[in-house]
């Protein structure tokens, strides 16, 4: 068991003179629900670094294509951590594209207005099968007993918990250190056995050295502008799947996990070199 | 906090600890109660409230003894006294309600704003800054701002057009800062333009500018026009300093049509006003 986390974080307040990576990512993928402060930003990353954009499909299409692999595979119950605004396709309507009425989806997010969207969704689409509750990922007992009281979810049945595109934000601690690999420990002990666990993760590792040089630009913006990033190596990121097993292909480029999964409701999106899709991403099972 | 805060953090806490001495689930006393079961997790998290026959099933459900069911009354009965409005609408002042209400029927409204902006022309983050948002309102108040905003798209609706003083958009910026009132022109634009980034435009809805050198110098305060189906005639809500006032006679509607057409006469029309406001926006931009 890893060591315990504090759950010690006053809840995050409406920051409304930042810009949100939520939003940011939002608009990136085409969305409505981003303000001029978000879309300031993106467009200022975005002339910095065009990829951006088609980077960040590349993983909302790994989230649709896991999600589907995972139903494949007999999970109904997904636990979406830092699930953002949900204006582009999300977790739930995936799972419910694959089989209806039988998934069930509790999104988390530390910011309000996103939860608050979230809910409001879900609450037009009228189903109780999925709900969105605002928690902090950094204190993972705290938020684990949040889910649970929302009584979708049943712990002694495999979970699948997605951390996509999550933890390259710093989850800093009260001084300032990044505790990602800390809290993911965490979540692993929490998960029943059989459990999945995917995460999506910026590296600059192994993408061409143009492309590294953008992510050290980029990774400034967004260290003044919006929230602390991370860039983790290849080794890191396998790190953070401890002692649960990758599913094949194991840890690789977005575009190149399942893209058979992909399905016709969504474009696939192809880079001449994967590398450059810059995100490492998996699927690991709880032994 | 305000006392409105306490109670409900405090009916959050009576209710939670009832549910959880049944012991419950919030999915099955939603299943029991017919509550969605994000109410009952914003109920618990103390940013939403119930009304009285939706608390009166909760107690009946969980078996709540007498005295603490008392108790759940009476805080539910405090809170309907205080914020909420109509379950979903909240810091509605009283007078403004009855046109609120209007307008979820209204088959036309002519409106003349010329010191803020009339709440289905607020973008989300001009709103928020408005209401100086914190957590626990921002759920209401989006939803509350989306139901506004659905005017837009209700089949009956023959026209909504609204002369907006330039000044407004001045005051804003000064109030609210650059990228708040940059995003509250974008969703102007949105509204307005056909050609727009979102292309939400719609031709029975209008926005019609009057800049500052129209040179009227006496101008009237803010009023809405308001049509209604059947029989229910029109009225003119005048918004004061003092609360709101509702002129329904013949002669006051046609005294402030005739009103309206004369401010209506010295805006500009759609296109022009467009083009205004990217221009408007351009020079926000460069501050």
């Amino acid at each position: 068991m890893s060591e315990p986390i504090q759950d010690t974080f006053a809840p995050a307040g409406v920051d409304l003179d930042r810009p949100s990576i939520a939003r940011i990512y939002d608009y990136y993928l085409g969305g409505v629900a981003n303000w001029a402060i978000d879309r300031e930003f993106a467009d200022r990353a975005m002339q910095a670094f065009p990829l951006i954009q088609p980077i960040a499909k590349a993983n909302r299409l790994f989230l649709f294509r896991a999600v589907r692999h995972l139903m494949g595979l007999g999970v109904r119950q997904f636990v979406d951590l830092g699930a953002g605004v949900p204006t582009m396709g999300h977790t739930h309507s995936v799972a419910d594209a694959y089989e209806r009425g039988t998934a069930r989806v509790v999104y988390v997010d530390n910011e309000p207005v996103a939860v608050a969207h979230a809910q409001i969704l879900l609450e037009e689409e009228g189903d109780r099968r999925h709900t969105a509750i605002n928690a902090d990922i950094r204190a993972p007992r705290r938020l684990w007993d949040q889910v649970l009281e929302t009584g979708l979810i049943d712990p002694d049945k495999p979970v699948a918990l997605l951390m996509i595109a999550v933890l390259h934000v710093q989850q800093r601690d009260e001084r300032g250190t990044d505790i990602g690999a800390d809290i993911v420990a965490c979540y692993r002990d929490l998960l029943p056995s059989g459990s999945y666990l995917a995460i999506s993760h910026v590296t600059d590792e192994g993408v061409p050295a143009a492309i590294g040089a953008k992510l050290a630009e980029v990774k400034q913006m967004y260290d003044a502008s919006t929230s602390p990033v991370i860039w983790r190596s290849h080794r890191e990121i396998a790190d953070l799947f401890g002692d649960f097993e990758l599913l094949d292909p194991g840890l690789t480029w977005t575009p190149n996990w399942h893209p058979e999964e992909t399905g016709s409701q969504h474009a696939d999106l192809t880079f001449d070199d994967p590398s450059k899709s810059v995100i490492y991403a998996a699927v690991g099972r709880k032994p | 906090m305000p006392s409105s805060s306490k109670e409900r953090h405090e009916l959050a806490d009576v209710i939670k600890k009832a549910r959880t001495g049944a012991p419950m689930t919030q999915d099955e006393l939603s299943h029991q109660t017919g509550l969605s079961q994000s109410k009952i997790h914003r109920v618990e998290a103390a940013s939403a409230t119930l009304t009285m026959d939706e608390v009166n099933q909760v107690i009946d459900v969980l078996h709540v003894e007498p005295t603490t069911a008392r108790h759940m009354r009476s805080l539910t009965a405090s809170l309907a006294r205080g914020v909420p409005y109509s379950g979903i609408v909240r810091k509605v002042p009283p007078h403004a309600r009855r046109y609120m209400d209007a307008e979820t029927v209204a088959l036309e409204i002519l409106s003349w704003h010329e010191l803020r902006l009339p709440g289905p022309l607020q973008s989300e983050h001009y709103m928020l800054k408005q209401f100086g948002a914190n957590p626990i309102d921002v759920a209401p108040l989006i939803r509350t701002r989306k139901h506004r905003r659905a005017l837009f798209r209700r089949p009956d609706l023959r026209r909504y057009a609204c002369v907006l003083a330039e000044e407004a958009l001045h005051r804003a910026y000064h109030a609210f800062g650059r990228v708040t009132i940059l995003d509250e022109i974008d969703y102007l634009l949105d509204l307005n333009d056909p050609t727009s980034r979102n292309r939400q435009a719609d031709t029975r809805s209008s926005i019609h500018l009057l800049p500052i050198e129209t040179g009227m110098v006496h101008l009237p305060p803010d009023f809405s026009i308001v049509v209604l189906p059947g029989n229910r005639g029109s009225f003119v809500y005048i918004e004061h300093v003092a609360g709101g006032y509702y002129a329904k006679s013949a002669t006051d509607v046609q005294t402030a049509t005739q009103a309206w057409q004369n401010l209506h006469t010295k805006a500009l029309d759609r296109s022009h006003t467009n083009a205004f406001l990217v221009d408007l926006r351009k020079r926000f931009v460069s501050g």
